[in-house]
């Protein structure tokens, strides 16, 4: 069985079925990208599997272990982390301190652990160099809301790596970023797949999509279209098609 | 020092800890409460009625108040899971008027006639005259103090920071939010019971005209003078708020008048409080931030 | 049946009050407080108007001249500057601007007495209704709420102003862009919403016939309940709720021997209420 099994996933919002029986696999330290026009159901097929939708029919299952529709802070303990579309850091604390939160993990659940303090130096240590892993080691002591968007990813992706993941899923992490700071990007998603990490991208920007994952999940209107590698995925007629039909993204798949 | 000035620091302290408990809910987690004056009223009154009725004494009325007002605030902090922002804000007052209405009209309480004859507090032989009671509540406010900057500083601190400021972001990371809500409320319910119980001493009678909306209000302004979310705000904006009517006498009468002003010129010109860091955009309540369009 | 027109005339004077909070909620998304101290000034202006002239409509003119007068000052002296602070922010300045008006209303060189006798005579006949009577002033009450909430609904309606308020409370900034003045937009809201606060405030007067400093103090947060129940920021559902609530309190007092004061049966609601739909009775969830 593969690490991550989405199976038959469906959500309805209403009468509106935004995703509509989706399967696909992801092998233990592979970096799939799941890709598609607007609407075609991305972002609802990500908050399926992180637990922040609860699907109508089938599940997502990591290591025998069922994550769909399971409580966010639940999930995160089981090791699926993820990041928002939309940064969601928090304003008033440090850097350092945002990373420092997501290094609790267990001891928010035992009150001997709620009570110690938080600042042991060996957190604090851990905190620095996720930090500098994902090249924040210069901001560490800045509030996090006067941090520059692709900071902010990048901030994201440490507090979310203090969780020491399973699963990392991002959520459309190239969106808005500068040329610049999506090579940074680009980096740092390679290096932690070298380290082994498992990670699930939801991505608009195929282009980028394609050059980092080993593989890619293509959906459109919330179904699976197609399924492969990113070469399989680039030159299948049908989803140059679905690309082709929505107009705008026609130069982001041919690019 | 006079009797006076030593009532007046006993009940200086009793408001310091009262206030650590409002920041304990709105300072640390971020869950506007403007109810505090219920929780302060279930402290007193089940201190007042265990030593009238029960025969308990000071030190074990004072620590039995605690808990039972832990669980009282720990049940309402339930609220708080399902009721949110502007609604939790109003729900809490309603909790306030309801608790004041229960404890008016129902006799096992007293009535309006209160809990009176509350004896003179005592640890073991020795009963606590004016000086000595004062000096006490002082201490037990300065280990509030002390308490709530553990808190602050623990694991629970930062859960609670993290939950004041995005509760789906908190819970992505692996923090419990429900959970530690009711944590806020149970430990807030220690403190305010604890400062009701000394409250019901200090004054020898209770009422439930001491327990109103306006109690409420009053701890608010306290913390928000002060600065929400600081330790050192809470007990400083309840010490200027006790101290000010007593100092300024002809100001006096118009207590609430002050109270209010302090409440409108505090958050429009002195966002952080007196010791507050950070503006207040930074320091305050992350949660009830009108959120950006794009979120 | 005489229960119900006592619960009709109660239902009134929430509506009056409630109706012109959840028109400021819906334009500005703030908990105005306040709003009860406007009707608390409303009710000693009608009075002084009632005391210099003996009418109670010249009070009732008064009482929403001056409801308007003081509810726009709130809105330009202390809201304005509040619009981009936390959410917090405005609901403790409206609690701190509430006390203030409360407490130097209370003091005795402003009014002479903290509570005024005010047994005005309306002018209007007793009227029978199937065997029970409406007093003239429960009457007045009636015929001046029914008046000012046909006039509202024309506002809302049929005028330009009402189709700017819809506009900035559904979009302040899409309303803004085109092309409706949303600082007039939320000035005209607060002047006309605290005009009715007023009308309330006076109606409540010759009703009970007294008015004191701290008459304010259960509407406000009663009034709350009603546009929480009726759905914030809504119109329609505060004038069902405002009704729905002055008959649960009145029968459940009348019947059921309910050991709680009539003031507490509203916050009781409440707190169920939002047990069971945290976002309100008729309101959606927000996203």
């Amino acid at each position: 069985m593969s690490f991550l099994a989405a199976e038959q996933l469906s959500v309805s919002f209403g009468r509106l079925t935004a995703l509509d029986g989706v399967s696909f696999d992801v092998e233990r330290g592979q970096l799939v990208a799941v890709i598609g026009p607007n609407g075609a159901g991305k972002t609802t097929l990500f908050n399926a599997i992180a637990g922040a939708v609860r699907p109508a029919r089938g599940r997502a299952v990591l290591d025998g272990r069922v994550v769909s529709g399971r409580p966010p802070h639940r999930n995160a303990l089981a090791g699926v982390a993820r990041t928002f579309q939309v940064a969601r850091p928090f304003h008033e604390l440090t850097v350092r301190d945002n990373v420092l939160v997501g290094l609790g993990r267990a001891r928010y659940y035992r009150l001997g652990g709620l009570l110690r303090r938080a600042r042991s130096s060996a957190d604090i240590e851990r905190a620095e160099a996720l930090l500098g892993d994902v090249g924040l080691g210069e901001s560490m002591e800045r509030l996090a809301g006067e941090l520059p968007l692709g900071h902010l990813r990048l901030l994201e992706i440490a507090r979310a790596l203090a969780l020491s993941p399973r699963l990392l899923m991002l959520d459309e992490p190239a969106a808005g970023l500068r040329d610049t700071e999506e090579a940074a990007l680009e980096a740092l998603l390679r290096r932690l797949r070298e380290q082994g990490l498992t990670m699930l991208l939801v991505e608009h920007d195929v282009e980028f999509a394609l050059r980092v994952a080993d593989r890619a999940v293509v959906l459109t209107a919330g179904r699976k279209l197609a399924e492969g590698a990113p070469e399989e995925v680039r030159t299948n007629p049908e989803v140059i098609d679905a690309y082709l039909g929505t107009g705008t993204e026609a130069g982001d798949a041919t690019r | 020092m006079s009797q006076y000035v030593l009532s007046v620091i006993a009940s200086g302290g009793v408001w310091a800890i009262l206030t650590l408990s409002l920041n304990l809910i709105t300072g640390y987690a971020g869950q506007v409460s403007l109810g505090q004056a219920a929780f302060f009223a279930i402290g007193a009154y089940a201190a007042a009625m265990l030593s009238t009725r029960t025969g308990f004494g000071f030190v074990p009325a004072v620590l039995a108040a605690m808990p039972i007002t832990g669980v009282a605030a720990a049940a309402l902090g339930l609220l708080a899971l399902r009721v949110k922002d502007d609604f939790l804000v109003f729900a809490t007052i309603g909790v306030n008027f309801i608790v004041v209405a229960i404890l008016q009209y129902t006799d096992a309480f007293g009535g309006a006639q209160g809990i009176v004859a509350i004896p003179l507090p005592a640890i073991g032989p020795v009963t606590l005259q004016i000086g000595a009671y004062a000096g006490l509540v002082v201490a037990l406010a300065l280990l509030a103090g002390f308490a709530s900057r553990w808190v602050e500083r623990s694991w629970l601190g930062y859960g609670f920071a993290a939950v004041r400021q995005d509760e789906l972001a908190a819970r992505t990371i692996g923090v419990p939010a429900a959970q530690l809500k009711v944590v806020a409320f149970a430990l807030a319910g220690l403190l305010a019971g604890l400062a009701g119980a000394l409250y019901a001493y200090f004054l020898g009678n209770v009422f439930p005209q001491n327990f109103a909306f306006v109690i409420s209000i009053q701890v608010m302004a306290m913390l928000v003078l002060g600065g929400l979310g600081t330790v050192p705000g809470a007990i400083v904006g309840a010490a200027v708020l006790t101290a000010l009517p007593e100092i300024l006498r002809p100001l006096a009468d118009y207590r609430y008048t002050i109270f209010g002003l302090v409440l409108v010129i505090t958050v429009s010109f002195l966002p952080g409080g007196i010791m507050g860091h950070g503006g207040l955009g930074d320091r305050a309540l992350g949660r009830l931030r009108p959120r950006r369009a794009a979120t | 049946m005489q229960d119900a027109l006592t619960a009709l005339t109660l239902g009134s004077t929430y509506v009056l009050l409630a109706v012109g909070l959840s028109m400021i909620y819906g334009i500005l998304r703030i908990i105005h407080v306040a709003h009860a101290g406007v009707y608390t000034i409303g009710a000693y202006v009608g009075y002084l108007a009632w005391g210099q002239t003996g009418s109670v409509w010249v009070a009732l003119v008064g009482g929403m001249a001056a409801g308007a007068l003081s509810g726009w000052l709130i809105y330009a002296l202390m809201y304005r500057r509040l619009l981009e602070a936390p959410r917090y922010v405005p609901l403790i300045a409206s609690i701190g601007a509430f006390i203030v008006i409360q407490d130097l209303l209370s003091k005795p060189w402003l009014m002479g007495s903290d509570r005024l006798a005010m047994q005005a005579d309306p002018g209007l006949p007793s009227v029978g209704v199937l065997g029970a009577t409406v007093s003239p002033e429960a009457l007045y009450v009636l015929v001046v709420t029914a008046a000012l909430l046909l006039a509202l609904a024309v506002l809302f309606r049929r005028s330009d102003i009402g189709l700017q308020w819809r506009a900035t409370a559904s979009d302040r900034e899409l309303a803004g862009a085109s092309g409706v003045s949303v600082e007039r937009a939320i000035a005209s809201t607060f002047a006309v919403g605290s005009a009715l606060a007023g009308a309330a405030g006076v109606t409540v007067a010759v009703y009970t016939e007294s008015v004191f400093a701290f008459m304010g103090e259960v509407p406000s947060y009663k009034a709350f309940v009603i546009v929480v129940l009726g759905g914030l920021g809504a119109v329609l559902g505060p004038v069902v709720a405002g009704f729905v609530l002055a008959f649960a309190e009145t029968l459940l007092i009348a019947n059921a021997g309910f050991v709680l004061p009539r003031d507490a049966i509203a916050f009781l609601i409440l707190v169920i209420v939002l047990i069971v739909r945290p976002q309100g009775l008729f309101g959606r969830a927000r996203a």
